[in-house]
């Protein structure tokens, strides 16, 4: 259970970081830059369900 | 039996390790995001203009020189009458690592005709820092009196090293204000 529950943390500070930067830089992001990010968030929630799909989730 | 139970133990370990693979993955894809942000969002050199008409600011942001609009005709400021003195401030940050030396050359420009030098001068940035706040003003009062349906356009165009920034806006007349109605 305390596994879970740090999971559940790093969880959401990454998810917190993810939504600073966000806001704070995507302005300043080019063309590129944001289609990576969006190919680079796409592969971080894929890999995160996969990993909890493999956790017996 | 020994085989047996060395093919178990190596078909635990690379399940638990493919597991744990997908986590990898999820923290590499976290980091690229945050190395993304960090080189193409961060890094760099940009430019905040302020300018202040009276007593009403305008805060021109880096991102704004990035539209396609803006590139072209630049930033309008609209509510501009004769007799105010519009103040601007210019100053860039230097996300990079190294030096800048900037020279900044601000022209107000009526018709595409150079009119007055606003400003001329520069300085070195360091290595992630900002320099030093860049002040002009434009006494409207020196310009041109408009007409009483439409005033004259000017540009105030900031150059530093091959960037340019363009503030424009018309001048149009002092306001005139009714006379309150009496009831009586």
């Amino acid at each position: 259970m305390k596994t879970y529950v740090l999971y559940g943390f790093g969880i959401l500070l990454c998810v917190s970081g993810l939504v600073y930067l966000s806001i704070e830089y995507i302005r300043y992001l080019s063309e590129f830059g944001k289609l990576g990010a969006l190919f680079l968030s796409v592969g971080l929630f894929a890999s995160l369900g996969k990993y909890f799909q493999g956790k017996g989730w | 039996m020994t085989g047996m139970v060395l093919t178990v133990k190596i078909y635990c370990m690379s399940t638990k390790r493919i597991g744990n693979l997908w986590l990898y993955l999820a923290i590499a894809c976290f980091l690229g995001i945050v190395a993304v942000f960090f080189v193409d969002g961060y890094m760099g050199v940009y430019d905040v203009v302020e300018v202040r008409v009276g007593d009403v600011p305008h805060k021109i942001e880096p991102d704004y020189w990035e539209r396609d609009y803006a590139k072209g005709d630049g930033y309008y400021i609209y509510e501009v009458r004769q007799g105010d003195v519009v103040q601007f401030s210019y100053q860039i940050a230097n996300r990079r690592f190294s030096d800048l030396r900037v020279d900044v050359e601000v022209f107000l420009l009526e018709g595409g005709q150079e009119i007055k030098e606003l400003f001329s001068g520069g300085s070195r940035v360091n290595v992630f820092s900002l320099s030093p706040v860049y002040e002009w003003t434009v006494d409207t009062t020196e310009l041109e009196v408009p007409g009483e349906y439409g005033g004259h356009t000017y540009t105030v165009n900031i150059s530093r090293g091959g960037v340019e920034r363009k503030v424009r806006f018309q001048l149009a007349q002092p306001a005139k204000y009714l006379p309150s109605p009496r009831y009586e």
